[in-house]
């Protein structure tokens, strides 16, 4: 009897708990995500920006590639010194203030990305990092090469009238692509993921011209079935 | 001790359900202002397309009436603006793509047809009968097209339409989807409303551009045996410790793939090699590289020897670029000191290792020829004179470009300087007009 009382005291409490830690998570959450810092180890459209104005202003000259590593480092060492701020090597509120960068409270970047049809067009940095990121939420535990494959595809659609003109507006289109629908698509992008967007972007397209893709494990449309296959790499068949 | 046990449980209870039911409710509420805002999306890309599609009506049934040169350019580029507006909401709504297609082409196209029209009526010159009956039916298309929006549009207006319903729709089996009315009005107008002139014209959408390229290679079918000694072989066969079957490739390329296991620690190589001839097509891989030993120059060296070495002779360098210890390379064929860009080949190279990581040449293979190169009607300094004063000219030289609509050009191509600024500038060799310009 005894015990049966315990069990049902804890048990309480744990439900309680539970409950309670739920609610309090949402609003932590939220605080959290208002102090941004951009640091050592950290990659994407922030990163980006902030080499884009440093190499602008010379105090950096390596390649903006959206990866903090020691030369960005110094980079911001040497600006926070000349700007008299506190000299940590990170871009926190007051040195992103300095640099007329606004850190939000997004970790993603997206950057302008120029209309570009038919291949033709200029392609900025912006969109690299825009491609990684669906690269990276759809095609995350895939070979190399389909990584790049998957990047093509999203290209393909941008130059096929059928789909959105430009790679935003295919990525983002409602129910494309799964990995925008559950959130994905907002993890950061590893290097691979950049390096297969920057391979399909210079025109490495192991499809051949494929505009679709479907897991066969986990297709749902009987539609998406009668697309001639013209490859298979992973878990992925590739169709036009 | 037992009832005070038991008014200590339940009143924790209470709390907990209370809190629970405050929490739970609240979140509610966040779930209807969610709903509400994606659904106010939908509707405002809606309403907007429906507006750009009316526009677009309007503009054109002008059109058919108006016989002033510079009352036709104002409304071509309103209908090239509009339709490229209405494609991007149109992109925007949760409908199944399959369900948009060719209204979706329709609005492509039709931008893409009167911005080629709106360039050509500025150079002063008037639209054939052919371009205006193109227009004629443009404009019948769209006023079907419009009136099925209509129907959708009172629908949404009496607020009998969720697209939160069709958007969850949307993932189900097409069987289902076809019953909401919005996927309905759009399989409709796929079928029925949309008849539109095959477009033959200067512009990426052109119906010559969407017809999928075909290799140029001649030859006689090879198996997979033969394809993986001609990888190997193209790799080098010191590099490669091991080969497997990759993706094999089907429809209008036909490829076997291989992939190569390297023994300089590049990765796997995938290798992709024409069923027909047997030709390398591409060469990818990732290319992680740790330490760069290579400078720029030497790896631009390497890949140009690579090329000669592979039978690609008088390739010249057009363009390069590095990042994260790699460097590409484009390259473009020349024939008499003329350079003929659609002739493109890309190759990558290894700042580590120095070797040759990556190999594109779909373009070469698809566009190469023997091209019978004609004399210019307009001699260097002639077209010298056509560019514009403000730029520092560098270099000049011949040069074939494509233009918008995949057809190739004789050009001359000069090279300057504006302040800091780098362009290119390509005065056509025959007529002298500036087919375009490009900033590095």
């Amino acid at each position: 009897m005894k015990a049966k009382q315990r069990l049902l005291v804890i048990s309480v409490l744990l439900t309680f708990l539970i409950c309670m830690s739920l609610i309090v998570q949402s609003y932590i959450f939220k605080k959290d995500a208002e102090e941004v810092v951009v640091y050592w180890g950290m990659t994407g459209g922030k990163v980006y920006e902030i080499q884009q104005k440093l190499k602008q202003w010379g105090y950096y000259d390596g390649p903006i590639d959206g990866i903090y590593g020691a030369k960005t480092f110094d980079a911001v060492k040497k600006f926070q010194a000349k700007n008299g701020l506190a000299v940590d090597g990170t871009v926190g509120k007051q040195t992103a203030a300095a640099m007329g960068i606004n850190l939000g409270t997004a970790s993603g970047g997206g950057g302008v990305s120029a209309p570009s049809r038919g291949g033709g067009g200029a392609r900025g940095d912006g969109d690299v990092y825009l491609l990684a990121r669906a690269v990276h939420g759809e095609a995350r535990g895939e070979p190399y090469l389909g990584k790049v494959a998957v990047a093509a595809v999203i290209l393909n659609r941008v130059a096929d009238p059928r789909f959105p003109n430009t790679i935003a507006g295919v990525i983002y289109q409602p129910g494309a692509f799964t990995a925008v629908s559950d959130g994905q698509i907002n993890l950061t992008p590893d290097e691979e993921s950049l390096r297969a967007a920057r391979d399909a972007l210079n025109g490495w397209d192991p499809t051949y011209g494929a505009i679709y893709y479907y897991n066969p494990a986990k297709a749902t449309s009987s539609w998406i079935w009668s697309r001639p296959v013209h490859l298979v790499i992973g878990k992925h068949h590739f169709a036009t | 001790m037992r009832p005070r046990l038991g008014w200590f449980v339940s009143g924790l209870l209470f709390v907990a359900l209370i809190i629970t039911g405050v929490w739970g409710y609240n979140q509610h509420m966040q779930n209807i202002d969610y709903n509400n805002r994606t659904n106010n999306l939908y509707e405002k890309s809606f309403y907007e397309l429906v507006g750009h599609v009316s526009n677009i009506e309007t503009e054109l049934s002008k059109m058919m009436v108006s016989s002033d040169q510079g009352q036709n350019i104002r409304m071509l580029s309103d209908v090239w603006r509009q339709a490229e507006f209405a494609g991007s909401n149109l992109g925007q709504l949760p409908l199944r793509h399959m369900a948009l297609d060719k209204t979706s082409t329709f609005l492509s196209q039709l931008s893409d047809y009167c911005r080629y029209l709106t360039i050509k009526a500025g150079e002063g010159k008037p639209l054939t009968i052919e371009e205006m009956e193109n227009l004629k039916e443009l404009y019948n298309s769209c006023i079907n097209l419009a009136n099925e929006l209509k129907v959708l549009e009172d629908s949404v207006n009496k607020g009998t339409l969720s697209w939160q319903d069709i958007r969850d729709k949307g993932n189900e089996k097409l069987e289902d989807v076809s019953q909401d009315l919005v996927t309905r009005q759009f399989t409709k107008i796929e079928e029925t409303s949309i008849e539109y002139p095959t477009l033959i014209y200067d512009g990426p959408f052109s119906e010559t551009l969407l017809k999928p390229k075909k290799l140029n290679i001649q030859g006689s079918n090879i198996d997979y045996r033969e394809a993986e000694k001609i990888a190997i072989e193209f790799i080098g066969k010191d590099r490669v410790e091991k080969a497997g079957k990759g993706a094999e490739t089907q429809g209008t390329i036909e490829s076997w793939g291989i992939n190569l296991e390297t023994n300089d620690g590049e990765g796997p190589l995938y290798v992709s090699v024409s069923k027909k001839g047997g030709k390398v097509i591409s060469v990818i891989s990732e290319g992680i590289v740790q330490n760069t030993q290579i400078d720029y120059k030497e790896a631009e060296k390497r890949a140009k020897d690579f090329l000669e070495e592979k039978g690609y002779k008088d390739m010249e360098i057009t363009y390069g670029q590095h990042h994260d210890g790699t460097a590409v390379f484009n390259f473009a064929f020349t024939q008499d000191d003329v350079i003929i860009y659609p002739d493109l080949i890309k190759v990558k190279v290894s700042l580590g290792t120095g070797n040759i990581i990556g190999f594109e040449a779909m373009n070469y293979l698809t566009a190469h020829r023997d091209r019978d190169l004609k004399e210019p009607k307009l001699s260097l300094e002639e077209a010298k004179k056509l560019v514009n004063n403000n730029l520092d000219i560098t270099s000049e030289r011949l040069a074939i470009i494509p233009n918008r609509g995949g057809d190739e050009i004789l050009c001359y191509e000069f090279k300057g300087k504006f302040g800091e600024d780098n362009f290119i500038v390509y005065i056509n060799a025959d007529t002298g007009k500036e087919e375009n310009i490009l900033k590095y």
